[in-house]
């Protein structure tokens, strides 16, 4: 069961690093994290799982990777913050593909043709998409960053 | 410093407490954990444009060793000279050592607090970050000094792999 969960620990690192990787390399390609149904490639679903790993197995009562008293004292000090990091997360995600969900409606084929003097009000329309984007994505990688820093601590015990 | 050489330090026995079975491994195990902390904290290289979020991520592993190490070093102070085998100019200065590394881990823990409010402006951030190095470098004296103490003398007793962790 330890090794079982170190393992799941681990593989959802690797996982979400791969994720915050390819963003941050193109950023656009979240938008296909937001919406597809395997689990494995879902950003969401990926951020969710973490945390309910964290919060119900790794912080749970039984304490299931047998942490000694200190490091378990040391991980529960860090459930709030954790949480804080996750739910920025998630409220990111959430206004993100509000937007993004709304955007593609504006792009609907069923809309005119622009004209003259709509560049503008485009422009911004993107902007507007693009800034919350960025804004996920940090929320994002800075979730990963404080579950890696939390997992280097277990690994070195 | 000399005459402390192959003296016998007794322990007290503790119930429940973080010491391991016998001196040695209690040793041991002390000077493992504040090598670990010495790593996370020279891992730390902070730089005057990071955000509150990117130092509570960045300080998070010293963070939680902290507690451990805390515990350690109030063992460590806790440990006297028994039996007249030991001197007490060892026990004093291994305190006095103790007492350098909580206040440094106090005045770091004060200014990562600081650190980690979003609400700091830059001149504080910046004023934060200099008490920080400043404190760091104390600490790892400190520490040092622990390690030079807890280990120098008893190398031959507890066996090599103290020894190895003392260079």
């Amino acid at each position: 069961m330890r090794k079982q969960l170190r393992s799941d620990l681990d593989e959802r690192e690797r996982r979400l690093r791969a994720m915050v990787a390819r963003y941050k390399a193109k950023p656009s390609a979240i938008d296909s994290s937001l919406d597809v149904d395997d689990i494995t490639l879902n950003v969401e679903a990926t951020v969710e799982e973490i945390y309910h790993i964290m919060t119900s197995r790794v912080c749970s009562d039984d304490n299931p990777l047998q942490l000694n008293a200190n490091l378990k004292e040391a991980f529960e000090a860090q459930e709030d913050e954790f949480g804080e990091f996750y739910l920025s997360a998630m409220t990111a995600i959430e206004a993100y593909k509000e937007v993004l969900n709304n955007y593609n409606l504006l792009k609907g084929d069923a809309l005119p043709r622009p004209g003259r003097g709509d560049l503008p009000k485009i422009k911004d329309d993107v902007h507007v998409l693009i800034d919350e984007r960025i804004a996920c994505i940090k929320a994002i990688a800075e979730f990963h960053g404080k579950y890696a820093a939390m997992l280097a601590v277990l690994r070195a015990h | 410093m000399n005459d402390h050489h192959a003296k016998v330090i007794i322990f007290p026995a503790r119930e429940g407490g973080s010491w391991g079975s016998t001196p040695g491994e209690s040793l041991r195990d002390a000077v493992e954990e504040f090598s670990e902390l010495e790593r996370c904290l020279l891992q730390l290289a902070p730089q005057r444009s990071w955000s509150a979020q990117r130092w509570m991520i960045a300080s998070t592993p010293f963070r939680m060793l902290l507690i451990g190490a805390s515990k350690r070093l109030k063992d460590l102070r806790d440990t006297n000279p028994a039996d007249g085998q030991t001197t007490m100019s060892w026990a004093f200065e291994l305190n006095d050592a103790c007492l350098e590394t909580e206040r440094c881990l106090n005045d770091i823990d004060v200014c990562l607090d600081m650190l980690q409010r979003p609400d700091a402006s830059f001149a504080e951030r910046a004023r934060e970050i200099e008490m920080f190095a400043s404190s760091r470098s104390m600490l790892l004296k400190a520490l040092g000094r622990i390690r030079y103490l807890t280990t120098r003398d008893f190398t031959a007793e507890l066996g090599e792999n103290l020894g190895d962790l003392h260079q």
